[in-house]
């Protein structure tokens, strides 16, 4: 036994210095500091300096004959530029270019949101649809997703806009419905229908909250005594039920008690209420029934002209609700209607002084005050018109414009579509890496238990790959809401775009570019906190 | 010509004729034919790669077979998906690696199918799942993810949420392989305790003290074919063909 050799030691002497990974580390922080301290010294000596030859000018004002120091004063000023489109009211020769901005801010989300959503769905699908066992799906999904991550976004909506868009959509003159409906789409974009709430929708709204409560009440009452009985109560029916004719009731409660609304015609008129206005125009017309205008116009016995100097001339404040609630009813009727609109009531009542409309709709306030101001006010009546909560406002073409209804502008179109399609592609091999590391034995398991192919992918497959996809999504959810900043190449005014105009018109580059920073910065970090705080809610518990 | 309709009688749950399957040019299965009357328990044994998993598994279209008729609880399996989801419900499978679904608590992964495919409301699924979790000895853990159970309480789990569909027939798929030891016997207690239940059972095990004990017949596979059937005693004493002795004696002696 004591011929084995003792084992012999190695390392255990003093370690040298350069050798000691303790003393490595603090040498290496010590390094980064001092380069982190010179570069940013240099940084900053940098921009003393040219903003120094860049003069005195972007950081001073001047009120009278003395100038004092200032940075960010002059945003106060008055934008005088046009932004095409905006969510908020904007005038540009009272508005500011912080008005501007908060317009840019709220265009880049109104892209970001609608973009992370569509892209989303788009992604999903495309991913899923790229495993898909059918040859065609899967092989289209795969071209489309080459397709996109191949050629650079720029040219994409380039594309996208200057040739599909303006290139292919018919002009404004030649716009059609679409299947009949009153859907245009044109060069100037896409004009549909929209639902404008009139005064009485307050009421109704009260009305539906009401039936959620009560949808909801009677839920829980039906639960207790499945509970009780054993008995299934279908109790999701009766809830949805009791919820549809409360607000049915509603409707009809809210729309008959309102009374702002109302139209100011003259005594000799003879129009009464709304169901005179038919009897009228068919006077007019010589005919009997309103619905025949189209067969008399097609036959030749009604010539388009005679049927525009017989349609009903109205006046009415630009933008308002009274105008949509009186031409939808007037539309249902199918009586011919033109629309003359003024910025102001007293506008208004003076073109209808002069013979240049022979009804005035507006709220009956108005309409009792402008009343009074007419010299003949005995013999003008105001008549009451029936409302609803809601009304359907339908775009026309008038002249070269349409009025009414909503519209979707190219450019925001061209943007979103854009940026959809190019970071659809990306979210779609995103889903496919997330459904493919869930492992075959998940979806041999659903499958053994019954589950269909559809509650396989939303119940088992889908759930956990969420959690591998979560991660990457928020990179892409960031590049799209980035790249939105390319909305400037079609036009649309968003942050990017307007911050540059403001720096072109005041000639001050710094402030508006710190700024234009800072809320992308914040829009981004909010987007990765929200996923960040998503994903750990969703993180699978182990043991 | 024989075919599976022809074979079935009232009690036959489960009729295989001439079954093939082909994995590109690889044999999987090579004329397996086989006939189960309701309420036999059968363990089925082979060396690896034998085809034993691949032919419990073309039985509720979990693999496709090419070729042959299978019928299962007089239902034939074909392409047609209704069929074969109408087979899926009647038809449990317990899986070597558990296949729990980790992103759900254990009642609801024992409760999925039967609010999903069966369609039974949440009160009476989670009843039934209780029943079951109880039955396998593990009602305290319902609220507990699959990822803080070891594995032979997953494995209890996994038959819990198989039996929640009310199956006629059970498969077995290596229920024990990937267990630890002191944990397989907790699992063999449960399956023993289906076994005398009345339950359809073909098991896929290397347990042969469960095959001597529990099965009416034993089935010994190699190389995509059906060997030998037998029953266990005579099976394990006096094995007829040559490839099962070999077996045998490779697996009893060591």
């Amino acid at each position: 036994m004591s011929d084995i050799p003792k084992p012999s030691l190695r390392g255990n002497e003093r370690i040298p210095p350069w050798r000691d990974g303790r003393i490595i580390g603090i040498l290496l922080q010590i390094v980064f500091v001092i380069l982190l301290v010179l570069s940013l010294n240099w940084l900053f000596t940098n921009i003393g300096n040219n903003l120094d030859a860049l003069g005195a000018g972007q950081f001073s004002c001047k009120e009278g004959g003395t100038s004092y120091r200032c940075a960010f004063d002059f945003l106060s000023g008055e934008a005088q530029f046009p932004i095409s489109e905006s969510v908020i009211s904007y005038d540009p020769n009272t508005d500011s270019f912080w008005r501007a901005i908060g317009i840019g801010v709220l265009n880049t989300a109104k892209v970001a949101v609608f973009g992370i959503i569509l892209t989303t769905i788009l992604g999903t699908f495309t991913g899923i649809a790229r495993l898909s066992s059918n040859w065609l799906i899967r092989n289209i999904a795969k071209w489309y997703i080459d397709l996109m991550r191949n050629t650079p976004l720029l040219l994409q909506l380039f594309f996208l806009y200057f040739v599909i868009f303006l290139v292919s959509l018919p002009s404004v003159n030649d716009v059609q419905p679409i299947l009949g409906l009153p859907i245009f789409i044109s060069q100037r974009g896409m004009n549909y229908p929209s639902l404008v709430p009139m005064a009485s929708f307050a009421t109704w709204a009260a009305f539906i909250v009401l039936g959620i409560v009560q949808a909801q009440l009677i839920w829980v009452i039906l639960g207790r005594r499945e509970e009780q009985t054993g008995q299934e109560a279908s109790r999701g029916r009766w809830a949805i039920l009791s919820f549809l004719v409360v607000v049915l009731i509603g409707w009809f409660v809210a729309g008959n008690n309102a009374d702002t609304e109302a139209a100011l015609v003259s005594r000799a008129s003879r129009v009464r209420e709304i169901g005179d206005i038919p009897a009228l125009i068919e006077r007019r017309l010589g005919i009997n029934d309103l619905s025949n205008i189209e067969n008399a116009l097609a036959t030749g016995a009604l010539t388009p002209e005679a049927v525009d100097e017989a349609a009903l001339k109205i006046c009415t404040i630009n933008e308002s609700a009274s105008e949509i609630n009186l031409t939808a009813q007037l539309r249902q009727a199918n009586v011919p209607f033109d629309v003359t609109r003024s910025d102001r009531p007293d506008q208004a009542i003076a073109t209808y002084a002069e013979g240049g409309c022979e009804i005035f709709v507006a709220n009956r306030a108005t309409l009792a005050a402008e009343r009074d101001l007419l010299e003949n006010s005995a013999d003008q009546l105001i008549v009451p018109l029936p409302e609803t909560p809601v009304r359907v406002s339908v775009p026309k073409l008038e002249g070269f414009n349409f009025v009414g209804g909503s519209k979707l502008t190219l450019e925001f179109a061209a943007i979103l579509l854009g940026l959809v399609l190019y970071t659809g592609a990306f979210v779609a091999e995103i889903v496919r890496a997330g459904i493919l590391s869930v492992s075959k034995g998940q979806t041999e398991a659903a499958r053994a238990l019954g589950l269909s192919e559809t509650q396989r992918l939303r119940l088992v497959v889908l759930p956990q790959a969420l959690r591998v996809i979560i991660p990457p999504l928020t990179s892409q959810y960031l590049n799209l809401t980035k790249n939105s900043s390319l909305a400037a190449a079609v036009l649309f005014p968003d942050l990017y775009r307007n911050i540059n105009t403001i720096i072109n018109q005041s000639g001050r580059p710094i402030q508006p570019i710190v700024i234009m920073a800072l809320i992308y910065l914040s829009i981004s970090l909010f987007i990765s906190f929200f996923l960040n705080w998503y994903n750990s809610k969703i993180a699978l518990v182990e043991r | 010509m024989t075919t599976a309709a022809t074979l079935t009688k009232m009690e036959d749950v489960i009729v295989c004729h001439n079954i093939n399957k082909w994995y590109g040019d690889y044999h999987a299965l090579r004329d397996v034919s086989l006939t189960v009357k309701a309420g036999e328990v059968i363990v089925i044994l082979g060396p690896s790669g034998s085809g034993k998993s691949t032919f419990i598994r073309t039985l509720n279209r979990l693999e496709e077979h090419q070729s042959g008729d299978i019928m299962v609880d007089g239902i034939t399996l074909s392409h047609d998906v209704r069929n074969i989801a109408e087979i899926r419900r009647d038809v449990g499978m317990v899986f070597q690696q558990f296949n729990l679904f980790p992103h759900l608590t254990v009642l609801e992964n024992v409760t999925l199918a039967p609010i999903h495919v069966r369609k039974w409301s949440r009160e009476r699924s989670e009843e039934i799942a209780m029943k079951w979790l109880t039955r396998v000895g593990i009602p305290e853990q319902a609220g507990k993810y699959p990822g803080q159970l070891s594995g032979g309480q997953q494995q209890r789990v996994a038959i819990a949420r198989t039996l929640a569909m009310e199956p006629n027939i059970l498969l077995f798929d290596e229920p024990t392989s990937a267990l630890d030891p002191e944990m397989i016997k907790e699992v063999l207690d449960v399956m023993r305790d289906l076994a005398r239940s009345g339950y359809t059972i073909l098991a896929v095990t290397h347990e042969m003290g469960f095959a001597r004990e529990v099965a009416d017949r034993v089935i010994f596979m190699d190389a995509g074919q059906i060997v030998e059937i037998n029953t266990p005693e005579d099976f394990f004493t006096n094995p007829k063909n040559d490839r099962t002795k070999l077996f045998l004696s490779q697996i009893l002696h060591h």
